[in-house]
């Protein structure tokens, strides 16, 4: 019921956003059989500049917004978010040094910024691991959140050190990239990047209801027959990897993944199996929205999507928090 | 030598016992916090572990609920090493239910309830007909039903402690380890939750232990105790044979008295002030 709100939201924003834009557009015109494709502007307007973009917003929104619940509910702490384990700071680097170095080798359909941004994610994630000592049977939370935040700390200075060392053009390209964004895309970067977070999302909703036991307590959940080692490690790396997967083509957008599960679970309750699909729809539909300000605001100028999840999410989180007490 | 070692192969299939215990220690990292216990459950009674602060009933509690990794061969469960159990076929036997409850989240109390259940879910599965029905019989029994719409944070320690009781009774379990259920509560409260378990115990049969600091409780209401001191076992028995005089004195480094209560028979231990 409440999923079905959800699912409709995403539908509406769906066929809603396509329509806004700079340009306004006529469906009749753009679904037009009589006008060639290459000749038809409304056509290409809808079917290669907005739907791919919104498209990958949907993807990247609802890959943030259902890691960050599973972070949350692993580190059963509120402020964790999918980059706690280092993921973007290890994203940047690499997406600054292919700046830096000017790297030109294409893979899969996705740019070399993106390559090196995913290699970097995984590296981080891989050196926060490396510093875990498992102890009876669990994670030491704490410990994996205070390394995360330490290794974000110290890619985000490597990161500085290279956009110092770079020139004016580049350093430009860096900021840009790090303010996060989907104005570069096309269907070919969602299929590059779908099946992992398609992956990585259906083994997040295959454990929806050990997530439930684990965030309650670790003791407890070992108690009622949960592998919680199994949980946490399948969960934080499925997270870790979508997120680094969208993050790679998007850049660090920040705060989707904090606050859209809060959001959801302010409304819905803590029950991941289905606080996750909620995240989902929800996400999705967050990112559309954002991504669809971004381009219009200030048209033709475009604000980074990155700016405004934080400008438009932030006011709202709080208002929701507010009237909750 | 070797007959000895047949003996305790034969002894450890022994499923007549609950738990049987032998030589179990423990260590974290290299301080040893459980130093070579051995002693066995009998099914369907209430055994309380007592010992002063830091005398290792927690970690002994863990260890038997499987929460902690017990060495091989140390602990047996009906009749088989606790380490060889699957983890959900465990949990369908034994239930741990740790002291304090710190929680993030806010589930209510009937989702908490619910958890119970989950050694009997697949994953993907959700709660059927027959698991609801079992949380609201556990709710009846522990008197939780008329909260179980609110949240589980909201709720006072005593009608918490209830809460993870009626948890632990949805998991069907047929031994239920508390760790001091009621040193959180006042004398109210107390009475409450013992009263729950004995009744629980009385007409289930289930077996449980539980850790607990009130002597005249534990002397009321077990009927083994288990004292332990400095991760030792110093005396295991019936109320009456564990806590004497000499023995307390021993453990707990203060002058005591036993004052039988006439009414019941149960025994109030007293220090005695130094001024008196």
């Amino acid at each position: 019921m409440t999923l079905g709100w959800f699912f409709l939201f995403l539908l509406v924003t769906l066929l809603v956003t396509p329509m806004i834009g700079t340009t306004s557009i006529s469906l009749g015109k753009a679904f037009s059989n009589e006008i060639p494709f290459n000749e038809n502007v409304d056509a290409n307007i809808l079917f290669i500049v907005r739907l791919p973009r919104i498209l990958l917003a949907a993807v990247v929104g609802s890959a943030l917004a259902a890691s960050g619940s599973v972070f949350q509910a692993i580190l059963r702490n509120d402020l964790a978010a999918p980059i706690t384990l280092g993921v973007s700071g290890g994203a940047a680097l690499g997406a600054v040094i292919a700046i830096r170095l000017e790297l030109d080798t294409w893979f899969w359909g996705l740019a070399p910024i993106s390559i090196c941004a995913f290699i970097g994610s995984l590296s981080a994630l891989a050196l926060v691991f490396s510093l875990v000592r498992v102890r009876y049977r669990e994670l030491p939370t704490s410990y994996l959140l205070l390394a995360g935040v330490t290794v974000n700390f110290f890619f985000a200075s490597l990161v500085m050190l290279v956009n110092y060392l770079s020139n004016i053009t580049q350093s430009f390209q860096i900021v840009r990239w790090l303010m996060g964004g989907l104005d570069i895309t096309d269907y070919q970067i969602i299929i590059s990047i779908l099946p992992m977070v398609l992956i990585g999302i259906a083994i997040l909703l295959y454990f929806a209801r050990d997530f439930n036991l684990v965030s309650f307590g670790s003791e407890p959940a070992m108690s009622r027959g949960v592998d919680v080692m199994k949980v946490q490690v399948t969960g934080l790396v499925s997270a870790s990897l979508i997120t680094g997967a969208t993050v790679a083509v998007s850049g660090p957008i920040g705060f989707v993944g904090l606050i859209v599960p809060h959001i959801v679970r302010l409304m819905i309750g803590p029950d991941h199996r289905l606080l996750i699909p909620c995240c989902l729809f929800f996400g999705a539909s967050f990112m559309i929205i954002c991504d669809t300000l971004a381009r219009t605001l200030l048209a033709p100028t475009e604000i980074p999507v990155g700016v405004i999840t934080a400008i438009l999410g932030g006011p709202f989180f709080l208002w929701l928090l507010q009237r909750q007490r | 030598m070797s007959s000895t070692t047949a003996n305790i192969q034969m002894d450890t299939k022994d499923s007549s016992v609950c738990f049987r215990v032998i030589n179990l220690s423990f260590f974290y990292g290299e301080t040893p916090i459980l130093k070579d216990l051995s002693f066995d459950l009998p099914p369907g009674e209430i055994t309380g572990v007592i010992g002063p602060n830091g005398s290792g009933k927690s970690t002994l509690l863990k260890s038997l609920g499987g929460i902690l990794p017990a060495p091989k061969n140390s602990i047996f469960l009906q009749g088989m090493d606790i380490g060889d159990y699957k983890k959900k076929s465990l949990a369908k036997i034994l239930c741990w239910i740790p002291q304090e409850n710190p929680m993030v989240f806010s589930f209510l109390v009937k989702e908490v309830v619910m958890m119970g259940r989950h050694p009997y879910l697949s994953a993907l599965k959700f709660e059927d007909e027959t698991d609801h029905q079992i949380a609201r019989q556990a709710m009846q029994w522990t008197e939780t039903e008329m909260f179980s719409e609110r949240l589980f944070n909201q709720i006072s320690s005593g009608e918490k402690q209830r809460v993870m009781v009626a948890s632990a009774i949805a998991q069907e379990p047929e031994v239920m380890l508390l760790d001091e259920p009621t040193s959180a509560l006042d004398i109210k409260f107390q009475l409450e939750i013992l009263n729950i378990l004995k009744r629980l115990n009385k007409e289930t049969g289930l077996s449980l232990v539980l850790a607990i600091h009130d002597l005249h409780l534990a002397s009321k209401y077990c009927d083994q105790l288990l004292l332990l001191k400095g991760g030792k076992l110093v005396a295991n028995g019936t109320p009456e044979e564990v806590l004497k005089k000499e023995i307390l004195e021993e453990v707990y480094e203060v002058e005591v008295k036993i004052i039988p209560n006439p009414d019941d028979g149960s025994l109030l231990v007293s220090p005695v002030f130094p001024n008196s």
